[in-house]
């Protein structure tokens, strides 16, 4: 309780002074390479009070969240049968793991031939980023339901489809929780990293413009609003979890 | 009127270092409201034996059979109590107690006022609401007691139900199961290691002994209920406390 209160408290006295030597690194660089946080707040206040943030985070939020919901839909069920079948787990996870090491983006290309450059294209590499993450953390609970309660359930005469849904799934929901909230982080990265390497739009070409125009004060605005909004989708999940799953023991933190 | 029979049973369960015989040429029988019993070293075979009863884990051969009928998978003519509990973590007191009732597909107001006369029966009043990981052990165990009683079985099966509570509550416990038992009149067929726990709670001593496991003898135990602190001071008590001691002593 103690612990958790100090280090909250400190949590604003180290952004302060990150930011102060921020301030003081920036005031002896050339403009172009680093702006000042002072730059930065101002242009973020700005750019968000006339619309322009907002109206690029609409567009962008629209790839994020079809190519999020795809990789939920489909992770969660795959997720869970893998993880109760240790024999397709054995003939899996060996390709699964391969898989998983390829950097997402190396297969834009692949990508742009399949989905073209647009839209699809967009989900399809949010899908692609955020799936894996959430399939792994899914296929651990699933894999970790605690046997016992298997048996409890079972003395008790569940069998069949009733101890899926009230036992292995209940039981896996921390780790789903967790592959939602890792997923939730991965697709608002993939969100931004589609629109920088397909055709640039929405806060993707924003931020390849002002870039490209050594507006780094601007350009950095967008990163930070990127990076807020992402924090926001993050604690949004959090708060959903909590309420969720409030005999987790886990999410009383 | 309930009994339950084990005839010949054998298990054997292949590991990394080879066969391990957790049960070899097993029978016993218990009749109606008896309060069996079965005691015996770790590993010799009292869970398998329970969890063979109860038809959670298949013998390789022979059968259980109650009232006549063979055993084959797990109903709620029996109830299970685990050691180590096995409480459903996202389900109140008052939920994992419901389950079983749930599962028949019993009416919310009949499982809500069958479960608040459980509560009560294992002294649970005012912590139906909880969660496990806001309940201690012994609190715990209640419930699991509870949510095996809630499926009225015949036959109550429990696997060394006390052996992970701190010895004061679990001669306390053992008190309340004996004040439950007199109340609902179940068999009761009861694993545990402890030698002054079999005696103190059972009419009958069933005794395994390891590597094969087997049973080694039958002993009635002739105090008369209610039990009480006062029994196991009696000199009869520690006369039988010695002689079970000295058997399984002399297998090993
Ligand atoms: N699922 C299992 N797989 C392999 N060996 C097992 C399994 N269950 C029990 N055994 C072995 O069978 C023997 C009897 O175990 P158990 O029935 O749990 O004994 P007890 O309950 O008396 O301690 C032990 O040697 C144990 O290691
Ligand atoms: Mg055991």
């Amino acid at each position: 309780m103690w612990k958790s209160r100090s280090s909250f408290a400190l949590y604003p006295v180290s952004i302060v002074l990150g930011l102060l030597a921020w301030e003081a690194v920036a005031a002896f660089v050339p403009k172009g390479l680093l702006a000042p946080p002072s730059a930065v707040l101002g242009r973020l206040a700005t750019m968000t009070a006339d619309g322009s943030l907002p109206r690029a985070l609409a567009g962008s939020v629209q790839h994020m969240i079809v190519g999020y919901l795809l990789a939920v839909a489909a992770a969660i069920p795959i997720g869970i049968l893998i993880g109760r079948n240790a024999p397709v787990a054995t003939a899996v996870e060996p390709v699964l793991n391969a898989i998983y090491a390829i950097p997402p983006v190396a297969l834009v290309p692949f990508f742009i031939i399949w989905f073209g450059m647009y839209f699809e294209g967009r989900v399809a590499l949010v899908f692609a980023m955020c799936f894996f993450e959430i399939l792994i953390n899914v296929l651990q609970g699933a894999r970790n339901v605690d046997r016992g309660l298997v048996d409890a359930a079972r003395s008790l005469e569940a069998s069949g489809l009733a101890l899926w849904r009230l036992v292995v799934i209940p039981a896996a929901l921390p780790f789903i929780f967790t592959g939602l909230r890792v997923g939730i982080g991965r697709a608002v990265n993939a969100m931004i990293t589609a629109e920088l390497f397909f055709v640039a739009v929405n806060l993707g070409q924003m931020l390849k413009t002002r870039s490209n125009a050594f507006d780094t004060a601007s350009a950095f605005a967008i990163i930070l609003f990127i990076s807020l909004f992402g924090l926001a989708c993050q604690e949004g999940m959090r708060l959903i979890e909590r309420r969720a799953i409030p005999w987790h023991r886990g999410s009383e933190t | 009127m309930a009994s339950l029979e084990a005839r010949n049973l054998y298990k054997t369960y292949e590991s990394r270092d080879g066969a391990v015989t957790a049960l070899e040429d097993v029978s016993l029988k218990v009749t109606d409201s008896e309060f069996v019993a079965i005691l015996g070293p770790s590993g010799c075979g009292k869970s398998t034996l329970l969890r063979i009863l109860d038809g959670l884990t298949p013998p390789d051969r022979g059968e259980v059979l109650m009232d006549g009928k063979p055993v084959e998978r797990p109903t709620q003519e029996r109830g299970f109590v685990f050691q180590s509990f096995n409480l459903f973590p996202w389900r109140t007191a008052r939920g994992n107690i419901e389950f079983g009732m749930e599962l028949k597909g019993v009416p919310k107001s009949e499982r809500r006022s069958a479960a608040a006369r459980l509560i009560g029966l294992v002294g649970l009043n005012g912590f139906d609401g909880k969660y496990p990981h806001e309940l201690s052990g012994g609190m715990q165990q209640r419930v699991g007691i509870a949510r095996a009683l809630a499926i009225d079985p015949a036959v109550l099966l429990m696997d060394e139900p006390f052996g992970a509570l701190d010895a004061q509550t679990r001669e306390d416990m053992q008190d309340e199961l004996l004040r439950i038992w007199a109340t609902a009149k179940k068999t009761v067929i009861f694993v545990t290691h402890s030698i002054e726990e079999a005696i103190y709670l059972s009419d009958r001593v069933i005794i395994m002994t390891p590597r094969p496991g087997r049973i080694l003898a039958s002993l009635d135990i002739p105090f008369e209920r209610p039990r009480s602190e006062a029994h196991r001071t009696r000199a009869e008590f520690s006369a039988l406390r010695h002689e079970i001691y000295s058997r399984l002593k002399n297998v090993r």
